[in-house]
């Protein structure tokens, strides 16, 4: 592709992945990062004075949880409370984005934005609203989709991006996806965590743990089938840390949202012209902070060999490959493209 | 050479998505832009646009299945439904012209009350079944019929606290009902909204899940070539017309449908699982059902959970068990609603 020189200067392109619990960026110029989707403004006047600042973004906002007004913009739970602070705590999470991407003064922005498929959650005018303030240029786009386009599977696969509050499936066809070809369903990160969550408390029930803990050890240990470690974390069991084996429980907790993906996965694979079900079934694509659980594309390879030939694989940086598949999209779209937007 | 073709696969790949991409952003900033004038558009514009919709809407019927009664329309044909093949008969309206698809196209991503600008919200609930027609019985003897109507009557209540005031019930007693009388109702009261009640029977399995359905169109290769006989008169090409329908279908109803569809089924799945480890989530799927077919709003019906698990039944005998589906559908036609109302926000 020919670029005018000067031309090429003066733009920054990126890439947002605008997720329910982290939002990434990628840029033109070489940034690589993302943050917690989280956005708080300091509840009152003094709580503003002790923090210092009027408004906190990714893990620096959870910090300080108890003195803000917390919003996760994408999650729908919160914009029920507040379409106009979900908004505003939007417009806060590019605003911290791009600062971190660093545009020269002067630099003409052009972004594309990955949102969760997930109609439901996400308003694309709003979106497009609330970013537009901050760039020259912008195209929203949903997230499977990116991750599909940064891999250079533009068609006969299937792309399985496992969230936390969706799994999103997007059979791709050389086309932009339809709502045909997409799908979502709620059994995702989050629903882990509330499984392990109450398999925990189901052992320890004189325990005192938080979901956000619970998070973290899934996180930090979070496998299917089987691994030759143990898992122990330490709990408070009736006010006393002390030592304990969870590793069952974070296999199970794991191990639950693998029969609803196959599932989904099979159907939509049985919808496709049988002409090109073979080859989606070699090129099954898992991506997400979910694909991170240790084991999880053999054992959904295995459970899926009952019904045909499965190959499935995971991208090589889940957290990053939205952000990435929105940049090359805006690196590749043609500038007159960008022009008339 | 194989691989100069797959190169030159790529490529074509490539700049059909970016244009794609364009495009449908195009779409959305227009939207934006519409949003605005339609703040200022007259009644009397409202009106034609409505006609124009309904005159679409049974286009778009006549492709998918057989028309049904519908607002617009003093023809009144029997519903026919094949579950297996979607039935095809001509429709209606003979031609519908480019300026008219053109502005609807501009202004389909807007669900229909609200592209009228209605404020107010009619929502149907239909409790699936009644009177002779017993629905599912458990094995301890409770009807589905009765379920429904219990936990429709909670809803109604719940809905009415969260502030919605038009909630209407396609039946508020142990009645006998016909689907095509249910739909008529629903016309009758001009509901935004439907939401039928039922409750699963899976014959061979003990599992126990959710489910949500809502009705759209067809990929079918002879619906797609009907739609080019019957558009002969206009001035788009077959490819044309299959892409603005596509977009049509997508965007207003059917995306409608799906969006409410999945909201439902989120909450509806995502609160039960809290209470039941167990239950599955059978996701949001397409289906023929005859109540969600003539309506030109969103429509879905909603599985709550299986009546073949014994567990489940158990559950379903307490009043406490029903409330709590009741506020569960009710907090999912709240969030779709919400959602919707993200429009009006500037
Ligand atoms: N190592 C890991 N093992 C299991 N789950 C993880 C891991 N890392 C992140 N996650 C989970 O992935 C989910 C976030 O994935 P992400 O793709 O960022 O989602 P979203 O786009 O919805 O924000 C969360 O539920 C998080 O707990
Ligand atoms: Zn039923």
């Amino acid at each position: 592709m020919i670029f005018n020189e000067e031309q090429r200067e003066s733009v920054l392109f990126f890439g947002v992945d605008l997720g329910t619990s982290r939002s990434a960026i990628c840029s033109s110029n070489g940034t690589r990062e993302w943050i917690e989707s989280f956005v708080g403004w300091p509840k009152d006047f003094i709580a503003e004075k002790v923090i210092g600042k009027s408004v906190l973004v990714g893990t620096e906002a959870l910090q300080h949880r108890l003195s803000l007004d917390l919003y996760r913009p994408l999650d729908r739970g919160v914009i029920k409370e507040g379409i106009e602070g979900s908004e505003r705590a939007v417009k806060e999470i590019i605003r911290h984005l791009i600062e971190l991407a660093r545009p020269e003064p002067g630099q003409r922005l052009h972004a594309v934005v990955g949102v969760p498929a997930d109609s439901l959650k996400i308003n694309k005018l709003a979106i497009r609203r609330a970013v537009s303030e901050h760039v020259h240029s912008l195209m929203v786009v949903s997230e499977p989709f990116s991750i599909a386009y940064g891999i250079d599977l533009l068609s006969n696969c299937m792309i399985v991006d496992i969230g936390a509050g969706t799994v999103d499936f997007c059979v791709m066809h050389g086309t932009i996806p339809s709502e045909e070809d997409q799908k979502t369903i709620f059994t995702a990160g989050d629903y882990v965590d509330e499984q392990l969550y109450s398999l925990l408390l189901q052992k320890y029930p004189n325990s005192k743990f938080n979901r956000n803990m619970v998070r973290q050890f899934k996180e930090q240990f979070s496998f299917v089938r089987t691994i030759d470690e143990q898992i122990c974390v330490e709990l408070p069991v009736n006010g006393k840390p002390s030592i304990h084996d969870i590793k069952d429980e974070i296999r199970r907790a794991c191990e639950s949202i693998i029969p609803p993906i196959v599932e989904t996965i099979t159907e939509m694979v049985s919808r496709v012209d049988p002409e090109f079900q073979t080859r989606i079934r070699k090129n099954i694509v898992l991506g997400g902070g979910g694909s991170l659980i240790r084991g999880i594309a053999q054992c959904l390879q295995e459970e899926l060999s009952e019904y045909g030939d499965y190959q499935v694989t995971r991208v090589a940086d889940p957290l990053l490959a939205g952000a990435f598949g929105a940049l090359k999209l805006a690196q590749d779209m043609p500038s007159r493209y960008w022009e008339a937007l | 050479m194989p691989d100069f073709f797959a190169r030159k696969r790529v490529l074509r790949d490539r700049s059909r998505i970016l244009r794609g991409v364009y495009e449908e952003n195009l779409l959305i900033a227009r939207r934006g832009f519409n949003c605005d004038l339609r703040r200022k558009r007259s009644l009397s514009r409202r009106v034609l646009a409505y006609g124009i919709v309904c005159a679409v809407m049974l286009v778009l019927h006549g492709l998918d299945v057989t028309p049904v009664p519908s607002r617009s329309s003093d023809e009144v044909e029997t519903p026919v439904i094949a579950t297996d093949e979607i039935v095809v008969t001509a429709s209606p309206v003979k031609s519908v012209s480019v300026a008219e698809l053109r502005t609807l196209e501009q202004k389909s991503d807007l669900p229909l009350s609200r592209m009228l600008g209605l404020g107010i919200h009619n929502i149907v609930i239909d409790a699936g079944h009644g009177g002779d027609d017993l629905g599912a019985i458990g094995k301890t003897g409770i009807a589905e019929k009765d379920i429904t109507l219990d936990i429709a009557r909670k809803l109604k209540a719940r809905l009415q606290d969260l502030g919605y005031p038009n909630v209407f019930m396609t039946r508020e007693d142990d009645a006998a009902v016909l689907l095509a009388e249910r739909v008529a109702f629903a016309q009758s009261v001009e509901a935004d909204l439907f939401l039928s009640i039922h409750v699963n029977w899976l014959p061979n399995t003990p599992v126990n899940l959710i489910e949500t359905f809502y009705f759209g169109p067809s990929r079918d290769k002879r619906v797609l070539e009907l739609a080019g006989q019957e558009n002969r008169g206009s001035e788009y090409g077959l490819n044309d017309f299959k892409e603005i329908l596509a977009r049509l279908g997508t965007v207003m109803k059917v995306q409608e449908s799906k969006d409410f569809a999945e909201s439902i089924q989120k909450s509806l799945f995502v609160n039960s699982s809290r209470k039941n480890r167990k239950i599955r989530d059978n996701g949001v799927k397409r289906a023929p059902f005859v109540v969600l077919l003539g309506l030109d709003v969103p429509s879905v019906l909603a599985e709550i959970s299986c009546l073949s698990n014994p567990a489940e039944e158990l559950m379903l005998k307490t009043d406490e068990h029903r409330r709590d589906i009741a506020w569960y559908l009710a907090e999912g036609i709240s969030n779709y609603l919400n959602t919707g109302a993200e429009d009006d926000f500037q």
